[in-house]
């Protein structure tokens, strides 16, 4: 039985998927802990789970949008987020003496934490962010993101540079998305899809099931976490692209109090939290933003989405979404109520998306989830049994876009 | 002493500023403005965050206004030079910073010797509306808590224009007060702030919105900041009780400096009745010098931008609402894929010497943040090869 060491950020999309392979890795006997926040671990992994806990920082905002988002993602979240963290979790690596790490992708300090103890470890993949490169036109901002990268492992008193992209381990790559939306990837070669790793999650028993009309269709709109103007301006148009259809339609709006100015009562229901796993069984369409999590769990179910993307992985989710038929997609800024409802239509009313949609979730069901990320990692314990301490063999990309 | 107006006002600000230099510094460090927090997040005790928190409202002030790096920057109001000194350092501004006080002047240009950026920074006594700088010679105009001091509002805001180079930025953060009438009793605790504090009045940042744009500034932005600062009044965070314990201190103080500076001993519990009750506020302003246009690139932008409305299946309300300084990347959100087709529709149009994603590949991160439409037509009108380098509109827009 081998003892695993899980990195990842204080994200819940990032954090999601991570906790259903780390439970995987339970049942199967392992030793599982993490290191991070324990007052946001703690309700995503449950009372038994074994967390040395690193405080909760505030750091700055994320831009909303664009590259400047990219850009605050990286000098505003991963690197201070890599500094603060890193002793936490050197200080988990030598009590707990992990035989594996299992690391966020943007989890820099993991990658180091691995590097510096000579351990195998696993990047996993919660966005597709990383995977498809979206940088790699722009060659200027990829070398940026490396030298960010570079900063955070000197000032971890690292010796030289990074050996490879740290993003990338050079042992497995675990992506929570499946080659039926993705296709295959080019890069890197280590990559296994396991699709979506769903766990249960806490029941929302206040959920009011009593205004749920089994008679109409359902429709989930959410689109994560966003700045109040950005969300009260797109819930206004969802509003409107719904109100006609409220003799059909019955839509859960997930939105914190007082950013959806008078829904139609009946029609649409606005809760700032909703039991997601529990509704995707009954749900017709989901209205996302295109993050990997709601994309994923919607097409586990085989319900087609419309598509609204905002930022980071969003685009390119949504751009997958389209190509294979699963839904459509809209533009989040300027979307009209008239066009979100045509496409809203569409969807529901066309089988062909829930047929595509359907097939997504079959493909995934095949890749495993979260037991087929667990087998993954079981293998890198082979490793680390012959492992002597020092370097391990660097399987390092030859992709030139990626400075060795 | 009354605070006053005009030369009196200004001479009354220097000698605040000079007899609380050392107030000032030895308890906020040297940034002599407010910090910044998260909503929820509370002050370290003691003041623990102090600078992390006065540097943090610097950085928010340079993103919200966006402020390029290596820009050529006016500092109004410059304190002791923290600000200045993020601006000259990290993001490799070369800064001219003017104070009223030749005492924070000199400890400024100090400041900026011990930091090694003596050569981007220099700190001047100067009043902000008569600096002698010749027109047009700043990318940037800063302001950061000045603009309270100055009775002068809408001279100020044209004098910023008449310093800003077409396409330039002004970036102010100001105390302010609500909008609207205020009771008596609001009336008299702004008063009171005033005296103490050596200025003439507050606007609000409505107020401040309007002198902007009435001074000729465009693409006008606030945001209320109020909840994000009013910690800095936080007992804890201000420490001005640690100075109130002496009794005798005090009076020693007010002897050898004039009784006014006890004004910087009074602002504590007013400026946080201030924000508790909403009557003092807190914000930001950006605004643009409109660029002057060159007529060739002028005539580009709108044919440019429907090229990209067809791209992205937008329609002419989209059009008309993209202006020159409308960004490509924050504003548009145009994604790589839309940047691609997009640069193939311009190169059928204007030619094959047109190779937007490839400009766009040499650009830096930073760049690509602020690319605006009026610069992708600027590199159209650069790159045509279709031979109508002054034709304007060969688009599809054509009327």
């Amino acid at each position: 039985m081998g003892r695993y060491l899980f990195v990842s950020l204080p994200l819940t999309g990032h954090v999601n998927p991570m906790a259903a392979v780390s439970a995987a890795l339970a049942e199967r006997g392992h030793e599982v802990l993490w290191a991070g926040s324990e007052s946001f671990l703690r309700p995503v992994l449950g009372p038994d789970a074994a967390i040395a806990p690193i405080p909760l920082r505030a750091h700055r905002g994320q831009a909303d949008r664009g590259m400047a988002a990219a850009r605050s993602r990286w000098e505003g979240y991963v690197v201070p987020h890599a500094k603060v963290t890193l002793p936490g979790i050197e200080r988990a690596v030598a009590d707990f003496r992990p035989d594996v790490l299992a690391v966020d992708q943007h989890a820099v300090a993991g990658a180091i934490a691995a590097h510096r103890a000579g351990l195998p470890w696993a990047s996993l993949a919660p966005t597709t962010m990383e995977l498809t490169r979206p940088y790699r036109v722009l060659p200027k901002v990829e070398a940026w993101i490396q030298g960010r990268m570079a900063a955070a492992w000197t000032a971890a008193g690292m010796p030289g540079g990074p050996p490879h992209d740290l993003r990338f381990s050079p042992h497995l790559l675990v992506a929570f998305t499946g080659s039926a939306l993705n296709g295959p990837l080019d890069w890197p070669d280590n990559a296994v899809l396991v699709g979506p790793a769903l766990a249960r999650r806490p029941p929302d028993t206040d959920f009011p099931w009593d205004w749920w009309d089994p008679a109409r269709r359902h429709v989930l709109v959410t689109v994560g976490t966003l700045s109040m103007d950005l969300a009260q301006d797109f819930h206004a148009r969802v509003v409107e692209a719904l109100r006609p259809l409220g003799r059909e339609v019955q839509a859960v709006v997930v939105a914190p109090d007082g950013t959806v100015q008078d829904p139609p009562r009946d029609d649409v229901l606005v809760r700032s939290r909703v039991p997601v796993l529990d509704l995707m069984p009954r749900l017709d369409a989901v209205v996302s933003h295109g993050g990997l999590n709601t994309v994923c769990e919607a097409l586990a179910h085989g319900v087609p989405l419309v598509v609204a993307p905002i930022k980071g992985d969003q685009p390119i989710n949504a751009a997958r979404v389209a190509a294979v038929g699963a839904g459509r997609r809209v533009r989040f800024a300027s979307v009209r109520p008239e066009q979100l409802r045509a496409d809203l239509l569409a969807v529901l009313n066309d089988p062909a998306y829930r047929a595509a949609a359907h097939r997504v979730r079959d493909s995934f069901a095949a890749a495993g989830g979260a037991a087929a990320a667990a087998r993954h990692l079981e293998k890198l314990l082979d490793q680390s049994t012959d492992h002597v301490p020092g370097p391990l063999p660097d399987r390092r990309p030859t992709d030139g876009a990626h400075p060795a | 002493m009354e605070p006053g107006t005009g030369a009196g006002l200004n001479t009354a600000v220097e000698r605040y500023y000079d007899i609380t230099l050392d107030l000032y510094e030895d308890l906020w460090g040297e940034h002599v403005h407010h910090g910044f927090w998260d909503p929820g997040e509370i002050p370290g005790a003691g003041g623990a965050d102090r600078h992390a928190a006065t540097d943090r409202l610097v950085r928010e002030l340079v993103d919200f206004a966006r402020v390029p790096a290596g820009s050529k920057v006016l500092d109004v109001g410059c304190g002791i030079g923290g600000p200045a000194l993020h601006l000259a350092g990290g993001m490799g501004c070369t800064v001219e910073g003017v104070t009223l006080s030749a005492k924070q002047a000199a400890r400024a240009n100090e400041k900026a010797q011990a930091a090694g950026v003596a050569g981007r920074a220099r700190f001047h006594q100067l009043d902000a509306l008569s600096t002698g700088f010749p027109d047009a010679s700043f990318d940037v105009v800063w302001a950061l808590e000045s603009l309270m001091h100055l009775p002068d509002r809408p001279a100020f805001f044209a004098e910023a224009m008449r310093l800003l180079r077409p396409g330039g930025t002004l970036a102010v953060a100001t105390w302010s007060v609500r909008e609207g009438e205020l009771d008596a009793g609001e009336r008299d605790l702004v008063r009171q702030i005033l005296q103490h504090q050596v200025m003439p009045d507050f606007s609000s940042l409505e107020e401040h919105e309007q002198l902007a744009a009435a001074a000729g500034f465009e693409q006008i932005a606030t945001v209320d900041w109020s909840p994000a600062v009013a910690n800095s009044w936080d007992p804890s965070f201000a420490q001005i009780r640690r100075l109130e314990q002496g009794r005798t201190a005090m009076r020693q103080l007010a002897r050898e400096r004039g009784v006014d500076v006890l004004g910087f001993f009074h602002a504590g519990p007013l400026m946080k009745k201030g924000f508790d009750t909403g009557v003092v506020t807190y914000g930001a302003l950006r605004a643009i010098r409109p660029a002057d246009g060159d007529p060739a690139v002028d005539a580009l932008i709108r044919p440019v931008a429907d090229l990209l409305r067809a791209v992205v299946g937008e329609d002419g309300a989209w059009l008309d609402s993209v202006v020159p300084t409308t960004r490509v990347d924050g504003d548009l959100l145009v994604e790589s894929h839309e940047l691609a087709a997009w640069s193939l529709a311009l190169s059928r149009a204007y030619g094959d010497g047109v190779d937007l994603a490839g400009h766009v590949a040499g650009l830096d991160i930073d760049r690509i943040v602020e690319l605006t439409v009026a610069d992708v037509a600027a590199y159209v009108a650069a790159h045509r090869t279709d031979g109508a380098h002054a034709d304007p509109a060969p688009g599809p827009d054509r009327r």
